[in-house]
């Protein structure tokens, strides 16, 4: 028996989308994941087979693979910290 | 109690859900930190419990990634800071999320990484031309001073 997940990323952590075992999954279940997955991808999430520390980005969708979905990436903001918030002092 | 009333009204999916408790932010911070340990090697795992950071090398630089400030990215010969990068996800998403997403562009699409992120080089030709002004400005006062101590 060999346990598999679509998981992603999400406000609360992440979530487990579907689990599949690779033995025993019938074709359209995978089917049904796959389309999930390209789903997420056309939408600019990109995934990551997480396996064993595998750690690589993939394109496509791999059934023997434990995947990461990861939201979209943008630029952030250059923030600085104050030195009063560095110290912690609460001068308001 | 509030808080979870207002949660009641939102939607059902956890696409949305977003922590409204101490509580539930801890929760997804430490779900994150879990699943960062889960990919990062035992190595930089154990770094970043020592040191709060961790480090990434790839192609154009050694990244130091950190939960609360900004990537550094130090020449890899050098060390030296060179620029930081901020990097932020599309959605709502615990710290340590932003830490897996960084981690795993910069080890498979480094180029990208560039692209994306808001790069601040860091200024160490100023500081340069500041220190040959000072030191211009030093031996003219010297010399200023020789003049008048010659001159009695």
């Amino acid at each position: 028996m060999a346990l598999k997940a679509l998981r992603m990323i999400c406000a609360g952590g992440d979530k487990t989308l579907a689990e599949w075992d690779t033995e025993t999954v019938s074709p359209h279940r995978l089917a049904e994941i796959e389309k999930e997955f390209n789903e997420k991808i056309a939408q600019g999430w990109f995934a990551a087979d997480i396996s064993e520390k595998r750690d690589v980005l993939i394109r496509e969708f791999d059934p023997s693979a434990e995947i990461l979905l990861i939201p979209r990436v943008q630029g952030g903001r250059y923030v600085t910290l104050e030195p009063s918030v560095m110290l912690g002092l609460n001068l308001s | 109690m509030a808080a979870q009333v207002g949660q009641d009204n939102l939607p059902t999916g956890l696409d949305v859900f977003s922590p409204t408790t101490q509580d539930d932010y801890d929760r997804a911070e430490d779900k994150a930190r879990q699943l960062l340990r889960s990919i990062l090697p035992e190595d930089t795992w154990s770094e970043l419990e020592e040191t709060g950071v961790i480090q990434c090398t790839g192609k154009r630089g050694k990244y130091i990634i950190s939960p609360y400030l900004q990537t550094e990215i130090r020449n890899a010969a050098s060390g030296r800071c060179v620029a930081d990068a901020c990097l932020q996800l599309s959605i709502p998403a615990p710290t340590y999320d932003r830490m897996v997403a960084e981690y795993l562009l910069i080890r498979n699409a480094e180029d990208i990484y560039w692209k994306t992120a808001n790069i601040f080089f860091r200024g160490g030709d100023e500081s340069g031309i500041a220190a040959l002004f000072l030191i211009a400005f030093d031996i003219a006062l010297f010399v200023n001073l020789l003049q008048v101590v010659t001159v009695r």
